[in-house]
């Protein structure tokens, strides 16, 4: 099986807005059960990290993002 | 042994319906002391997928219209046995403030605050502001009436920070009547409604 880590960031470079916001939710919050979790802390640190600078990008291309 | 289950959801009483979990299987509640796991039997874990992550969305969702209270459980979580007895006070006191209850979440963006190091005092008061987002005031005042609940994630960058509001079910057209209609010096992008998953314990780092 590949890297669960991989998986996490091929799901976020296709990803638009709606699932990006889908994923923060259901990958970033709500409660932890303990046992197995699919993510290990490491890779649910990196896609936590590569998902804010994604939800940032996006953003970037809309010109109303600018502040006036 | 037990097949493994695939946890969605957490409540303090079964669903009030039948639910189909993410792939189409019946959804148990386990009991699990004070608890329900809202969870399917699965044969192994889930891959971690576009489709995966919204099918484990929808069966919460589905859960949430058969539960007045619900705390959403995070993707991927596979569990042999269940044992929330140390956490158990804070996942009751929980899932009574979500009991009737959704979330919108609004994220923000705009220019960060620079964090002022020019004392402690300045820095400690720098971290403060980042945390209340003084920029949300005319909006905070615009649906304050509906707001039951208020958690924020500060970021840093761009997105300044995320906002999480838990409000009443079914207030949501108001709620975004509200944001849609207020002035900001932000710009801020609202979703919602969504299951409670800024409120349950621990959500936010």
């Amino acid at each position: 099986m590949r890297r669960r880590e991989e998986q996490g960031m091929e799901i976020l470079e296709g990803a638009d807005q709606s699932l990006l916001e889908v994923i923060d939710h259901v990958l970033n919050k709500g409660v932890v059960v303990s046992g197995e979790v699919m993510l290990g802390v490491a890779g649910v640190d990196l896609v936590y990290l590569r998902l804010s600078a994604l939800l940032c990008a996006s953003d970037r291309v809309q010109p109303r993002a600018r502040k006036k | 042994m037990s097949p493994p289950l695939n946890v969605y959801a957490l409540s303090d009483a079964p669903p009030e319906a039948e639910v189909r979990g993410a792939l189409g299987e019946p959804v148990r509640a386990v009991p699990a002391g004070a608890l329900f796991a809202l969870a399917g039997e699965v044969e192994q874990p889930p891959e971690l997928s576009a489709d995966a992550v919204r099918a484990h969305d929808a069966a919460v969702r589905r859960l949430a219209v058969a539960c007045p209270a619900l705390l959403p459980v995070r993707f991927g979580s596979i569990a042999d046995e269940l044992d929330f007895s140390g956490r158990e006070a804070e996942l009751l006191e929980a899932l009574e403030l979500v009991r009737g209850r959704e979330q919108m979440t609004l994220r923000v963006y705009g220019e960060p605050d620079p964090a002022d190091r020019g004392s402690g005092t300045a820095y400690l008061e720098s971290l403060r502001r980042s945390r209340s987002i003084p920029a949300l005031a005319p909006l905070r005042a615009a649906v304050g009436g509906l707001v039951r609940a208020e958690r924020t994630e500060p970021h840093g960058g761009p997105l300044v920070a995320s906002v999480y509001h838990l409000i009443d079910r079914g207030s949501a057209p108001e709620y975004l009547r509200a944001v849609a209609g207020v002035a900001l010096t932000v710009r801020i992008a609202p979703t919602g409604p969504w299951p409670a998953w800024s409120f349950a314990p621990e959500a936010l780092r």
